[in-house]
């Protein structure tokens, strides 16, 4: 019923969650690198018009590893010399690498939330990868939610300029003060969907079988998910390496 | 009607009903509704009426961890036991009060299919008839959040009704409906009981379907304290009586202030000149002049979607205008020198919890006080229930309350110009009377308050100063002729 989307929302969804437990067992930098960053660069270009404020935060958050990576992983030889401060080889390693881990995954979630119709979704997870119906419906809003959250979020930050407050949170104090009113009011949405999709006979809910179709698009999304499968085990497995020609002075 | 009117199809009597939080919400209440004809309950905000809603649905006990004593026969199911509730759906059709929290995809098209589905009926036609019935045809892949309020409530209403249930519960149906949508869910409404259908309102603003109601269940501090058949409410004792109570049954030129007060004189707060304003390349409203001076109260009247909160963020600097200008004391509010920007203008919006950053009610008002320099516990002080609510989360707090919260939050920044985006929504008689005091504290402090309402209470009781907002372009009227304006809808229906 209704229209259709470019992929079909189960190859996108198997795509996201191989890509992402990929991206999570993965150790190796270069593999991470290769993986990760055509993603990022896919995930936040399609996701930027409606998900900048997403985005922002996220790129905000690159400060917090930092310093993470300088407090609890900041051994061996020293890299780079600030005044008092010595970073060290340790602390470069760990920030490339979950850096490369993290951007990869939120590329492969954006990528998946720009280009999956919530309503789509539902119909396409349970009728042709069979997942539960409540783990759809759950996916399909939490999809859905996302624009809510997006919209409230301009609104809040619409009246913290007029409080006198950051309009971008940076503080943690700023941080919990934005996400308190933007959770509460999106539990109170999902609360109440919940009980309305209950109201409309969600439990009574009847799911027909459909076989998977894997058309010209999806056999394109699955054969790069093969190949960046090979890539991480390349990389894990130390068949990859960066050749760094010798430049004769 | 049809031959099934009269005979009830819903019977219910609640001993106790209970929140994991809050015992005896409802208690020893009996409630009956036939069918073919439209039942009222009717109570002041908080007294209960919802709550009675949730415990004959069976939403209460089997979905809010809620208890419920006493015995509901809904249509022939009980929906207190595990197998009744799940036959629920298959009869009722429940609408709850804010549609915008109960759409759960992201199209019409795909919110009625939902329901269609989830009950087996894979009718691509059928989905269609009931998008055309509820005039949202052409609405059918539009995104819900571009729907106005207006049309979001009646998608909900064509989402829960789809399946042509045979008893419709509909919670605060009017609730941020502009006149003309209040009358198309009259029709609505009619067209189920010509179709024999139980339709069960719970609803403070009765005097909408005095007209259509067979009979007026009143709810007070939980308990069913009166019934009454059509012919008793329309007693001028029995409406004065619920008043009384918080209910409104009064047209509105009843609530008309005798002496309006002519306040031209002050000093000129608000000032907008050829505003155009609007998002990205979608201009919502041009070539407006306004002019609002201290202690002067404007209201904004018009349909659903016309532009009044567009307006009122374009005032508060929270949009850039295409073109014109906005001044408050003469500044432009979006390069304003005043800090923080709440002390020239602050908006209010329509969900209340936008407005809060702290966690509990005492964290929200110490942030107030050192914001603006207001002493604690003078803000402690402004209502007798804050102290008493200084540790609950202010997204905790009864829906009267928190919106209460929220404006005097902004009016303790003492604005020159104070934006309410309809600040009546799903509140009593009683929480009016106390909109009254902060806005009158508002004016007494110099300010110019702007209202975008569709409340024709609110436009009686406050207004000196009426705007109809309306394809496109902003014109003053008269007050009187905006009651005018938002009633003569509801006279056709």
């Amino acid at each position: 019923m209704g229209r259709e989307g470019p992929v079909d929302p189960a190859v996108l969804f198997i795509y996201g969650l191989v890509l992402t437990l990929v991206l999570f067992i993965d150790r190796d930098a270069l593999s991470l690198a290769l993986i990760g960053a055509p993603n990022a660069i896919v995930g936040f270009a399609l996701g930027w018009r409606k998900y900048k404020v997403l985005i922002a935060l996220f790129l905000i958050g690159f400060a917090g590893l930092a310093i993470n990576a300088l407090l609890l992983t900041n051994v061996g030889p020293a890299v780079l010399v600030v005044g008092p401060l010595i970073v060290r080889a340790g602390a470069v390693n760990t920030f490339i690498t979950i850096g490369l881990r993290i951007t990869g995954i939120a590329g492969v979630a954006f990528l998946f939330v720009s280009l999956v119709d919530p309503a789509l979704a539902v119909r396409s997870l349970e009728r042709k990868l069979r997942l539960p119906k409540g783990v759809c419906f759950a996916l399909a809003y939490a999809l859905r939610l996302i624009d809510l959250m997006s919209k409230d979020l301009r609104e809040i930050q619409g009246v913290r300029v007029l409080r006198g407050y950051r309009s971008v949170p940076i503080t943690p104090t700023d941080i919990k003060s934005v996400l308190t009113p933007l959770l509460s009011v999106g539990y109170e949405r999902a609360l109440w969907v919940g009980i309305a999709a209950e109201l409309r006979g969600f439990r009574l809910r009847k799911v027909s079988k459909e076989p998977l179709r894997i058309g010209w698009m999806e056999a394109i999304v699955l054969t790069l998910l093969a190949l960046q499968i090979l890539i991480a085990l390349a990389g894990m497995l130390g068949y990859l390496q960066l050749v760094v020609p010798h430049m004769p002075y | 009607m049809t031959e099934k009117q009269g005979s009830a199809s819903l019977e219910a009597y609640i001993e106790e009903a209970s929140y994991p939080s809050k015992r005896g919400a409802v208690k020893d209440s009996f409630f009956s509704a036939s069918a073919g004809e439209l039942t009222l309950v009717a109570g002041p905000s908080g007294s209960g009426k919802t709550t009675l809603l949730l415990a004959i649905t069976g939403v209460l006990k089997h979905l809010l961890q809620g208890d419920v004593r006493g015995r509901v026969n809904l249509a022939g199911i009980d929906p207190l036991t595990e197998e009744g509730f799940s036959n629920v759906p298959r009869v009722v059709g429940a609408v709850m009060q804010d549609p915008d929290k109960q759409l759960a995809m992201p199209t019409p098209y795909d919110e009625v299919s939902f329901t269609l589905e989830n009950l087996g009926i894979n009718d691509e036609g059928k989905v269609w008839n009931v998008l055309r019935e509820y005039g949202l045809e052409e609405h059918a892949f539009k995104p819900v959040e571009h729907l106005s309020g207006g049309q979001q409530r009646r998608l909900a209403i064509a989402a829960a009704l789809a399946h042509d249930p045979d008893v419709v519960v509909l919670d605060e149906p009017t609730a941020s409906l502009d006149p003309w949508g209040v009358k198309s869910l009259k029709e609505t409404i009619m067209r189920l009981l010509r179709r024999g259908k139980t339709v069960v309102i719970v609803e403070h603003k009765v005097r909408y379907f005095l007209d259509m109601t067979s009979r007026t269940y009143v709810i007070k501090d939980g308990i069913i304290t009166a019934e009454y058949r059509r012919d008793e409410l329309l007693s001028s004792e029995v409406l004065r009586g619920l008043l009384m109570t918080g209910i409104d049954t009064l047209p509105p030129e009843a609530h008309v202030r005798d002496a309006r007060s002519e306040k031209r004189g002050g000093e000129v707060m608000v000032s907008l000149s050829n505003l155009t304003c609007g998002y990205g390349d979608v201009v919502v409203l041009e070539d407006v002049d306004m002019e609002l001076r201290a202690g002067e109260v404007g209201v904004l009247v018009g349909p659903n979607g016309s532009g009044k909160t567009t307006l009122l963020k374009c005032i508060a600097g929270l949009l850039e205008p295409v073109d014109g200008y906005v001044r408050v004391m003469g500044e432009d509010p979006r390069r304003a020198g005043v800090r923080p920007r709440g002390r020239l203008v602050f908006y209010v919006p329509q969900i209340p919890d936008y407005t809060f950053v702290s966690s509990s009610v005492e964290g929200e008002l110490r942030e107030v006080s050192k914001k603006v320099g207001v002493a604690f516990r003078d803000l402690v002080s402004i209502a007798p229930w804050v102290k008493d609510a200084l540790q609950r989360p202010p997204y905790r707090l009864s829906h009267g309350q928190r919106r209460w919260l929220a404006l005097s939050v902004g009016i303790a920044y003492t604005p020159k110009a104070l934006l309410l985006d309809e600040p009546t929504t799903g509140l009593d008689l009683r929480f009016m009377s106390e909109l009254r005091r902060l806005l009158t504290k508002a004016i007494r402090a110099g300010a110019a308050v702007l209202i975008a309402t569709h409340d024709p209470r609110l436009v009686a009781e406050v207004a000196d100063r009426a705007f109809i907002v309306d394809s496109g372009r902003v014109r003053e009227v008269s007050v009187v002729d905006a009651l005018k304006y938002l009633e003569e809808p509801l006279r056709g229906s």
